[in-house]
């Protein structure tokens, strides 16, 4: 997944509501269209935002998705799952 | 008029001079005289509230911080006006396929908090659209580089501020957003155009304007460094960023900027953009109170802004080790680094999916 791919993909988690809801409630990220590397996958279902910022992911988007971390969107998607 | 005074007279609705005829030249040459109350508030704030103070931040601090908050909401608009919100874009309106420069909100609607509400601890309210500035002439923001866009979703930018200076978002609010994401930043100089744009089209519109500018000074959000500040850049730049010093402002380059005051730091825009608004264009009135007096408002709020950079975590990343208290020593960045690099190869939380 390129890099772009993936931060358009946060991109529409922090805006679209739909989006964020079924991404909370265990939607593979591959039911979006896309193709994550399992490093990623991982670390955007776990909210890994070190291991984002690793790959190179842009900070603005990060910094929601910090928020999204905080308030558990790993313990959301589980809970749903 | 004496500072004192003039929060009093602003508490009482005492603005008996802000009233006056000015004379508009328009396009076809004729001369119209029209009642203006120009710009009568220009000030910076900051977009956070806080996170979690009780934890992360002394409790007094952000107290007083908060106090100092709310103590402008009192004084900026008596009776409400309409305010001109200047802030970062956060891709909560743009992406990377269709990012302007400079764009501002004339939609007739705007929906707040566009992201999960909880995280800022404010609802999802509607602040009115600003009436005056939907009519107003747009080559007077086109000259600016000012992009217009009929729907806007409203970020933490702009709702912190909201928030504190208009608790009831009674105030009709007109956005205003640079762009911040990616590596082509516009420069300072755009910016100062930006604010001097805006403070053209206050001054042909036959209302109360005010001016905030939202953002932060040093920081470096979202980063292994969240939470750091540079405590000397901030006040440098607050000493020199008035809006009587625009070569000052200006020598800032984004190389040194990036450097010393992390990506957080290019907000200063913002900063610039207000004090061109402030003062660049000529007094922002005849009669009121001086632009430095209006800048001395802002000036506090900032102070404010480094004590909440100070003493709050910035940002959640606890998983890294730097919250709360911790936040005033970040880790060296090579230790960072490692232990990201391990994490890369040993991915902590093995999805399930």
């Amino acid at each position: 997944m390129s890099l772009y791919q993936m931060q358009k993909f946060l991109f529409d988690i922090n805006r679209d509501p739909a989006v964020q809801k079924a991404f909370h409630r265990g939607a593979n990220p591959g039911s979006f269209g896309l193709r994550p590397h399992p490093g990623e996958r991982d670390a955007m279902i776990c909210g890994d935002i070190g291991l984002l910022y690793v790959l190179g992911r842009e900070r603005q988007l990060l910094i929601s998705l910090c928020r999204l971390a905080r308030h558990g969107m790993e313990r959301l998607h589980r809970g749903h799952a | 008029m004496e500072w004192n005074a003039y929060i009093a007279a602003m508490r009482d609705g005492v603005r008996s001079t802000d009233r006056s005829a000015r004379s508009v030249l328009h396009d076809n040459g004729m001369e119209e005289k029209v009642a203006t109350y120009e710009l009568v508030f220009a000030g910076i704030v900051s977009t956070r509230r806080g996170s979690r103070p009780s934890q992360m931040a002394d409790a007094g601090i952000v107290q007083e911080f908060h106090s100092a908050f709310r103590g402008m909401g009192d004084v900026w608009l008596r009776p409400p006006g309409c305010a001109r919100m200047v802030s970062a874009e956060h891709f909560a309106n743009f992406f990377m396929n269709n990012m302007p420069s400079f764009a501002r909100g004339m939609a007739d609607q705007y929906e707040g908090a566009h992201r999960r509400s909880e995280w800022l601890g404010i609802a999802r309210p509607s602040p009115g659209r600003c009436e005056p500035f939907a009519a107003h002439d747009p080559r007077d923001h086109a000259n600016g580089g000012c992009r217009l866009c009929r729907g806007w979703k409203f970020d933490h930018g702009i709702m912190v501020p909201l928030h504190f200076l208009t608790p009831r978002y009674d105030v009709p609010v007109v956005p205003v957003e640079y762009q911040l994401p990616g590596t082509a930043i516009d420069p300072l100089h755009r910016a100062w155009a930006l604010g001097e744009a805006i403070r053209r089209a206050a001054d042909r519109l036959p209302q109360r304007i005010a001016v905030v500018g939202a953002g932060g000074i040093s920081h470096w959000p979202a980063t292994p460094d969240s939470g750091k500040i540079n405590e000397s850049w901030d006040r440098e730049f607050l000493r020199l960023g008035r809006p009587t010093t625009k070569p000052a402002m200006l020598s800032y380059t984004d190389e040194a900027t990036y450097r010393d005051a992390g990506q957080g730091g290019f907000e200063i825009r913002a900063f610039i953009a207000v004090a061109a608004a402030a003062g660049a264009a000529g007094p922002c009135s005849t009669t009121g109170p001086s632009p430095s007096l209006r800048w001395a408002v802002s000036r506090v709020i900032c102070e404010h802004v480094y004590l909440d950079f100070h003493t709050a975590t910035l940002h959640p990343t606890a998983r890294w080790g730097w919250a709360g208290s911790a936040a005033r020593v970040p880790r060296p960045r090579a230790a960072a680094a490692t232990a990201m690099n391990a994490r890369i190869s040993n991915p902590p939380c093995p999805a399930s999916r």
